[in-house]
């Protein structure tokens, strides 16, 4: 039934837009891009409805059809265009950012995202931003969850002790 | 343990991949240890501010998504009276629904009280720490003007 369908969907969709969303934005650096690709996995989602059978997993599978989406437009701009711009990012997403030093220490997260390896600055999107669960993060990137734990203390590690030396300054 | 032991078992706390009693080795640490104690508080700024730069989202996307799901016609009453609910009916539909977030708004409470719940532990560990610190280090006390009401 329709109005089922539209029921469940709803659930998922306030549940999840979230995670896709900045999962989407951190990995383009676009507000635009991230629009996009969440509108794009949600329509999938509602016209794949009924073919889903594993609901409890829901949420690795936006992220990965989030991930499709990203990864391929990342090749179709290829050609000389700019691939990330973060430009978006330092914009403020809303009024919840008003708090000054919120707002600066968001654009430090940021500047350190930037200067991360792409594999290693995944891992910390899918973990901090789409909170994926280790195992899943490794599924998602053919890892293994060992592997995706040392690579976040490394991730981390660097960008506490960057942030810190930042503030001091 | 050394300085990265303790600085990954805060980084497991802060991740909530530890309970706060695997945090009593760091707690003892920290008031003798400057780099841990400055990492500590980074970690958990840090993760103060991507806490709250997770809970944004463009409220236009909302209208845009519900605008767009294609919605058939499908029969929603089959048999004798057989009424087919026009696209834009279910569109509306859908908005009402996003908008009255009929699990958003719980699950907004269970973020908001796991976001606080974390905040407080945060806030527990800093505050002993520092009352510990405190007591270690030689401190001048600053007389303090109370007023006491019977
Ligand atoms: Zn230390």
């Amino acid at each position: 039934m329709e109005n089922t369908r539209l029921f469940a969907f709803t659930q998922i969709y306030n549940q999840h837009k979230k995670a896709v969303y900045h999962y989407s934005l951190k990995m383009t650096g676009y507000c635009s891009s991230a629009e996009d690709i969440v509108q794009c996995v949600f329509l999938k989602l509602y016209e794949k409805f009924e073919t889903i059978n594993n609901f409890d997993s829901i949420k690795y599978w936006l992220i990965k059809t989030a991930r499709n989406e990203v990864y391929s437009r990342s090749r179709n701009k290829m050609n000389g265009a700019k691939e990330f711009d973060e430009a978006d990012i330092s914009q403020p997403m809303g009024n919840v950012e008003a708090d000054f030093e919120m707002k600066e220490l968001s654009g430090l997260i940021n500047d350190e995202l930037n200067l991360l390896e792409p594999d290693f600055r995944e891992i910390y999107i899918l973990r901090e931003y789409s909170g994926l669960t280790y195992d899943e993060i490794a599924g998602v990137l053919n890892i293994s969850k060992e592997l995706v734990k040392s690579r976040l203390y490394q991730i981390r590690t660097t960008l506490i002790k960057n942030i810190s030396k930042k503030l001091k300054d | 343990m050394n300085c990265t032991d303790y600085q990954n078992r805060i980084l497991d706390f802060i991740d909530g991949q530890s309970a706060a009693d695997n945090f009593n080795d760091v707690f003892f640490h920290l008031p003798v240890c400057a780099e841990c104690r400055e990492f500590f508080q980074t970690a958990a700024k840090v993760n103060s501010a991507v806490s709250i730069q997770k809970e944004s989202y463009p409220a236009s996307l909302d209208i845009k998504i519900a605008a767009n799901i294609p919605v058939n016609s499908k029969p929603l009453f089959a048999g004798v009276l057989t009424y087919r609910i026009p696209a834009y009916f279910a569109a509306a539909l859908l908005l009402i629904m996003i908008f009255a977030g009929l699990t958003a708004m719980k699950e907004l409470n269970y973020y908001r009280s796991s976001l606080e719940r974390t905040s407080i532990q945060l806030d527990e560990q800093i505050h002993k720490t520092e009352l510990l610190f405190h007591s270690l280090a030689p401190v001048e006390v600053t007389p303090v003007k109370q007023n006491y009401y019977y």
